[in-house]
C-alpha cells in the first residue's frame, strides 16, 4: 500500500472509540419541534432525517478520497434515542469498561442529562417493545430462551444490489413520481398511506442529494486553501464527484464508491439497523465501471486499488454503535458485520469471477483490518485459481476471507420462493445470512437457546437457573418410558417457546412498521418504491423472518447421551443423572466420564450421535418454518450463534453431555468443542447430514493450526475439502488459523497483541476485546485442534 | 478375512496425493531403532493405558493398539471419506508397521478399493517375498518405498534385517515399471553422515531415472512416551526431533544430481 494509504489506516486503527452526541441532540431538537407534530409517521422520520443531514458537521479527513463520516469524526459513534437510550450508568460503564469502550467526554453527559434523557425517557422504541410483550415472553427472554434482536437496533440485515449502482437519487424519485401516478384512491384503502409513504421517500432523497452537497461546498473551500496542488486539485475533483452522485448515476469507479458510501452513511444515520449494510457483489457492482475505464486508460490498477483502500477505511471508521444496559462483562465487538461479497455466479448463472475480483481479495490482504469483513463464494463454476487465492489469504491468520458455497445459497433462496434471478444476485451478508440482495429484506429476530428447551423439558417446564416454571408442563421426566416420550416432550417444550418468539416478533414488527419507518432505506430496496410501501412494514419483494438456532452441537450430545444410557442401555437412570446435573458433577465424576468418554458424540462421522443432530433440525425446522410474519412472508431457521452460544451457556445448569453449568455451549453447527477426534473429514460429514438448503444460512468453524497452509500442496487440499464440503451442501466453512500458545500470550500480555484478530463465530475480532470466557473459549477450540493435527 | 490393524488416519495430508485415509497395519519385521510406532511391531491385539483428568479425577482409558477388523469392515471405513478422495484426487494409503507383513488381508481389502476406482499408496520397507511383492503391483499405483540405511552391515545392525532383498525388491517394482517414490527416514548420528550421504548417491544413482522422487523425512522423537508406555528400551533416547531445514543441504545434493527431492513428506 502507498504511503497515503498507510496514513489513512493507521489514523483509522488509531482514532479514539468515542461517542458524539450530535445525533442524539439533533434528533431531539427535531422531535421537540413543531415540524415532528400532527404529520405521518413515515413525513415524520423522513424529515428527522432531513433535520440530521443538513445540520450535522461535514467531516473530511485529511488523505482520504471518499468522503462522508456518520458522526463528526472517524469512530466518533452517534447514539439513536428513539430507539434505545443509555442511562447515565450505561455511559459510565462505556466509558470505563477495559474491552470494547468508547469515550464519554463530559460535554456528551451534559447533553445527556440536561436534554436527551429528559426528552426520551419512557418515549423509546424499546419501551414501546417491552411494554406490549406478554408476562410469558419476558419471563423467556430474561432466562435466555431467546433474545430479541430488535429491542436495541432497527430491523436491517439487507444488502445493496446493483440498482444503486445504477441509478441515482434523481432517477428514483422518477420512480417514486411513477409509483404516486398508480396510487388507486377508488379501490386501494392504503393509498393514502403509501402516497405519505412515497412523499417521505423523496424528501429523503432529496435530503442525501443536499447533504453530498454540503460535502461539495466544503471539499471547495478546502480546495482552496490547500497549498499542495495535487491534493488541491484531488479535492476540486472530489468536490465535482460529489455534486454528480448521489443524485446521478455514477459513471465512473470513484463515482460508484463514493456513491455507494453517501447510500452507506444514509442507512445508518437514519437509524441503527443491523448489521450496518453493505454493498454486497461489489466485485460485480464495481466491474463495469472498472473495465471500461481501464480499457479507456482513465484508470490504471495502482488507482483503483488506492480508491479501494480509501474505502475500506472508511467502513473501520464506523464502529457498531453501542447497546444500552450494559453490563462492563459482557462480550460485545466493534464490528458491524458489514460483509463484501466477492465471487459466486452472475444473473445468467455463469462464472462471476474477474480480475476486479482478484483484486479485491489483494486488497484485503493488504488492508487487514477489522471492518468491512469479507468473503467469498465459491460456486463449481468459479475457477480453483480463486479459492486458492482465498485459503491463501485464510491462512494468514485473520479470519476473512470466509468461504461459502454460491451452489447452496442460490438452492436456499430458490426454495424460498425466490425467483432464480434474484437468488443468483444473492449471497449472504452478516455472519453468515442469506439473502437476495437488492430485494429482499431478512430480519434476524433473535438467537434461540435449543439446548434450555432441552433443559426445561428435563425439569418439567421449570428452570433450574431462575427457579421458575417458564415452560409446559410436559411430565415428570423419570415416568418417561421411552427416548420417544422424551422427544415427545421436547416437541411441546419447542413448539410453546417458538410460539411465543413468533408472537412477539410479529408485535415488534408492527411497531417498528407504525412507530419506526425507513424512508430512505426503503429508497434502495426493491419494491419500496414501486409498492409505496416501506422497508419495515413489508415493502421489499422478499419478507423473511429469521430464529437462529443456538447449540446444536450441545443439544445432540445430550440427546444421545440419554438415548444411550438411559433409554437403550439403561446404565443410568434419568434421576440419577438428573441429581448429577444438579450437584454440576461434583462427586459424579465417573458418570460424567462416561458422559464425556464413553457417549457417542457429534462431529465424527457417527450416525448414532448424528441422527440426533438430524431430528433435533427438523423439529426445529418444521416447528418454524413456514409461519407467517407481518409483512406478508414467512418465518424460516437459520444455524449461527454469533458470540450468544457464551450467554446461553451462562444461564444454563450441567447438561447431560457432560458440560459443566455456566460454560459455553457448541457454536453454530460445529461440534462441542473437543468433541471430534477424527479430524477435519469426519467433522464436514456429520454436520452436512443435516439439510442446508433449508435454512437461511449455517455457521461452521474449524480451527486449523498453520501447517495444514505449508505450500500449495497443502493449500490445495484445504481447497478441495472445502469443495466437498460445498458437494455435500454445506453452507459455509470458516477457519481459525492461529496457534493456542500465542493466544495464550496475547491473554498474558495484551498490550503486544493489539493487532491479534481472530474467527470468532461468523466474524472476526480483537483477541482483546473478547471478553475473558470466549478468549478461553477460543484457546480450548484451538488446542483441541492442535492435538488433532 | 480378517487382519490386525492399529488405526485409521482420516484427512491424511502427508501421504500421497490429494486428501488420503491411511490405514496402519499391525506387524512388523524390522526392528529399526527410530520406530516411532514401537507397539506396531509384533502382530497381536494389544491395548495400552491413556489417563485422563475429568473434573480433577484421574481415569485410566484402555486405548486399542492392534485390533481385528474384517476386510469388508474396513473397506467401510475407508469409504467414509470416498468423496473427499473423488474431489482432490487424493485415496487409500496403506502403511504400518509393514503392510506386506499380512498379504492376504491386505491383498483382499487393497482390491475392494481398486475396484471401487481409488488411487492406492503402498507405504512398504520392502521387507516381503517376492510373491507377495508381484501380488501387490496390479493393486498398487504408487509405492512409498522406504531406504532406511544405504550400507548393507550398518541396515542390518539398526532395522535387523539385511538390505539386499530390499533393493532386490525395489528393482522388481522398477523393472515392472511401476511409480515408487523412495523415502528416507534422516536419522541424526545413524545415516546422515557424509559418508553414508555418498552410499545413498551411489544407490539412487543407477535408478534415478525410474523413481519417480526422492522424500527425506526428519527424525521424529514422538516415540518417546510409548517406549516407556511400552516397557521396551528407547535406543535413541535424549535425540531431540530434526527440524526441516537442517535437511535441507541433503536434499540439495540429490536435487543436483537430478532428482525430485522434498523434505518431510
Amino acid at each position: 500500500m502507498n504511503e497515503r494509504i498507510k496514513r489513512l489506516r493507521q489514523a483509522s486503527l488509531d482514532a479514539p472509540n468515542c461517542l458524539s452526541a450530535e445525533r442524539a441532540l439533533l434528533i431531539t431538537e427535531f422531535y421537540k419541534s413543531d415540524a415532528a407534530h400532527g404529520v405521518s409517521s413515515p413525513l415524520m422520520r423522513a424529515m428527522a432525517f432531513r433535520y440530521i443531514l443538513s445540520n450535522k458537521f461535514i467531516c473530511v479527513n485529511p488523505d482520504e478520497l471518499i468522503v462522508g463520516e456518520r458522526g463528526p469524526a472517524p469512530k466518533a459513534t452517534p447514539t439513536y434515542p428513539e430507539i434505545n437510550l443509555h442511562s447515565m450508568k450505561d455511559l459510565e460503564i462505556l466509558h470505563s469498561r477495559e474491552k470494547v469502550s468508547f469515550q464519554v467526554d463530559e460535554e456528551f453527559r451534559k447533553v445527556y442529562s440536561e436534554k436527551v434523557i429528559p426528552f426520551w425517557s419512557g418515549k423509546t422504541n424499546r419501551e414501546r417493545i417491552f411494554g406490549n410483550m406478554t408476562p410469558e415472553w419476558l419471563a423467556a427472554y430474561d432466562a435466555g430462551i431467546f433474545t430479541e434482536f430488535q429491542e436495541q437496533r432497527a430491523p436491517g440485515h439487507t444488502v445493496a444490489g446493483e440498482k444503486i449502482f445504477r441509478k441515482g437519487m434523481l432517477d428514483i424519485i422518477d420512480d417514486i413520481y411513477l409509483a404516486k401516478k398508480e396510487l388507486d384512491f377508488m379501490n386501494d384503502p392504503a393509498a393514502y398511506d403509501k402516497r405519505e409513504e412515497l412523499r417521505a421517500m423523496e424528501i429523503a432523497a432529496r435530503a442525501l442529494i443536499d447533504f453530498a452537497e454540503r460535502y461539495a461546498v466544503k471539499l471547495d473551500r478546502m480546495a482552496q486553501m490547500e497549498t499542495d496542488l495535487v491534493r488541491k486539485s484531488e479535492l476540486h475533483q472530489m468536490a465535482e464527484i460529489c455534486r454528480r452522485v448521489p443524485a446521478h448515476a455514477p459513471q465512473t469507479f470513484h463515482e460508484a464508491l463514493q456513491h455507494y458510501w453517501f447510500v452507506h452513511v444514509g442507512v445508518i444515520t437514519e437509524l441503527n439497523p443491523w448489521d450496518s449494510f453493505n454493498p454486497g457483489r461489489l466485485d460485480q457492482h464495481l466491474y463495469p465501471f472498472f473495465r471500461k475505464e481501464i480499457d479507456e486508460g482513465a484508470l490504471t490498477k495502482e488507482k483503483a486499488t488506492e480508491i479501494l483502500q480509501s474505502f475500506w477505511v472508511k467502513f473501520n471508521n464506523h464502529p457498531s454503535p453501542p447497546k444500552v444496559g450494559v453490563t462492563a462483562l459482557e462480550s460485545n465487538t466493534y464490528t458491524d458485520f458489514a460483509l463484501i461479497n466477492l465471487g459466486g455466479v452472475k444473473p445468467d448463472g455463469s462464472d462471476a469471477v474477474n480480475e476486479l475480483s482478484y483484486l479485491l481479495l489483494d486488497v484485503i490482504e493488504e488492508m487487514r483490518i477489522l471492518q468491512p469483513s469479507s468473503m467469498v463464494q465459491v460456486s463449481k463454476k468459479n475457477p480453483e485459481r480463486f479459492l486458492r487465492r482465498a485459503v491463501n489469504i485464510v491462512k494468514t491468520g485473520f479470519g476473512q476471507p470466509s468461504l461459502f458455497n454460491t451452489d447452496a445459497i442460490i438452492q436456499e433462496l430458490v426454495r424460498q420462493g425466490k425467483s432464480l434471478v434474484d437468488a443468483r444476485n444473492g449471497g449472504a451478508s452478516g455472519c453468515v445470512e442469506t439473502g437476495a440482495f437488492g430485494t429482499e429484506a431478512y430480519f434476524l429476530t433473535g438467537y434461540f437457546n435449543l439446548p434450555k428447551i432441552l433443559e426445561l423439558t428435563l425439569h418439567n417446564g421449570r428452570d433450574p437457573h431462575s427457579g421458575r416454571q417458564l415452560g409446559l408442563q410436559t411430565g415428570d421426566p423419570g415416568q418417561f418410558n421411552a427416548y420417544e416420550d422424551l422427544l415427545e416432550a421436547f416437541q411441546r417444550q419447542l413448539t410453546y417457546f417458538i410460539d411465543l418468539k413468533i408472537r412477539g416478533n410479529n408485535t415488534i414488527e408492527r411497531i417498528y412498521a407504525i412507530h419506526m419507518p425507513v424512508p430512505f432505506l426503503s429508497l434502495i430496496i426493491d419494491d419500496c418504491v414501486a409498492r409505496g410501501i416501506d422497508y419495515v412494514a413489508g415493502g421489499a419483494r422478499y419478507n423473511t423472518s429469521y430464529i437462529q438456532g443456538v447449540g446444536l452441537g450441545s443439544i445432540t450430545d445430550s440427546l444421545t447421551a440419554l438415548r444411550t444410557h438411559v433409554f437403550e442401555k439403561k446404565d443410568i437412570a434419568m434421576e440419577q443423572l438428573l441429581e448429577a446435573m444438579r450437584r454440576n458433577f461434583e462427586g459424579y465424576e465417573d458418570l460424567r466420564y462416561r458422559l464425556l468418554y464413553e457417549t457417542p458424540k457429534f462431529g465424527n462421522d457417527d450416525d448414532v450421535a448424528d441422527e440426533q443432530a438430524v431430528q433435533v433440525f427438523e423439529r426445529f425446522f418444521k416447528t418454524v418454518d413456514g409461519k407467517p410474519n407481518t409483512r406478508g412472508g414467512v418465518h424460516r431457521i437459520n444455524l449461527l450463534p454469533t458470540t450468544s452460544h457464551v450467554y446461553f451457556g451462562s444461564v444454563m445448569g450441567a447438561m447431560p453431555d457432560g458440560r459443566q453449568a455456566g460454560l459455553p455451549l457448541s457454536e453454530g453447527i460445529s461440534p462441542v468443542q473437543g468433541a471430534d477426534v477424527h479430524g477435519p473429514t469426519a467433522v464436514v460429514k456429520s454436520v452436512a447430514k443435516i439439510d442446508h438448503l433449508r435454512t437461511g444460512g449455517t455457521l461452521l468453524n474449524q480451527k486449523f493450526s498453520p501447517d495444514f497452509f505449508a505450500d500449495d500442496t497443502a493449500i490445495a487440499k484445504v481447497a478441495a475439502l472445502v469443495r466437498t464440503y460445498f458437494r455435500l451442501d454445506g453452507h459455509h466453512i470458516q477457519f481459525n488459523v492461529v496457534s493456542a500458545d500465542t493466544l495464550r500470550k496475547a491473554q498474558e500480555t495484551p498490550e503486544d497483541y493489539r493487532d491479534l484478530i481472530v474467527r470468532v463465530a461468523g466474524y472476526s475480532d480483537y483477541f482483546n476485546d473478547l471478553g475473558k470466557d470466549l478468549q478461553d473459549e477460543i484457546i480450548r477450540r484451538t488446542e483441541h485442534s492442535e492435538v488433532t493435527s | 478375512m480378517k487382519g490386525i490393524i492399529f488405526d485409521i488416519k482420516r484427512f491424511a495430508v502427508h501421504d500421497g496425493p490429494g486428501i488420503r485415509t491411511t490405514v496402519f497395519l499391525q506387524g512388523c519385521p524390522l526392528r529399526c531403532w527410530w520406530c516411532h510406532n514401537p507397539e506396531s511391531q509384533s502382530l497381536v491385539c494389544s491395548t495400552w493405558q491413556k489417563h485422563v483428568a475429568v473434573s480433577g479425577k484421574i481415569f485410566q482409558q484402555s486405548k486399542k493398539s492392534g485390533y481385528e477388523i474384517d476386510s469388508a469392515e474396513l473397506f467401510l471405513e475407508i469409504q467414509r471419506d470416498e468423496v473427499f478422495m473423488n474431489e482432490s484426487n487424493g485415496g487409500v494409503t496403506f502403511s504400518g508397521g509393514e503392510p506386506l507383513y499380512q498379504p492376504e488381508f491386505l491383498f483382499e481389502v487393497m482390491k475392494l478399493c481398486h475396484e471401487a476406482g481409488m488411487h492406492t499408496v503402498l507405504d512398504t520397507s520392502g521387507v516381503a517375498s517376492e510373491k507377495v511383492l508381484d501380488d501387490s503391483m496390479p493393486l498398487t499405483d504408487l509405492y512409498y518405498f522406504d531406504i532406511k540405511h544405504p550400507d548393507p552391515t550398518l541396515h542390518m545392525h539398526y532395522t535387523n534385517v539385511p538390505l539386499e532383498p530390499i533393493l532386490h525388491n525395489l528393482d522388481r517394482l522398477l523393472e515392472a515399471g511401476k511409480k515408487v517414490q523412495i523415502r528416507v527416514p534422516v536419522i541424526p548420528g545413524i545415516n546422515n553422515h557424509p559418508e553414508q550421504v555418498d552410499k545413498l548417491k551411489e544407490l539412487i544413482a543407477p535408478r534415478l531415472e525410474k523413481i519417480e522422487g526422492i522424500d527425506f523425512l526428519p527424525y521424529h522423537a514422538t516415540g518417546s512416551h510409548k517406549y516407556k508406555a511400552l516397557q521396551m528400551e528407547n535406543r535413541m533416547n535424549g535425540i531431540p526431533t530434526m527440524k526441516k531445514e537442517e535437511l535441507y543441504d541433503l536434499a540439495e545434493v540429490f536435487r543436483i544430481m537430478g532428482a525430485k527431492v522434498s523434505v518431510g513428506g
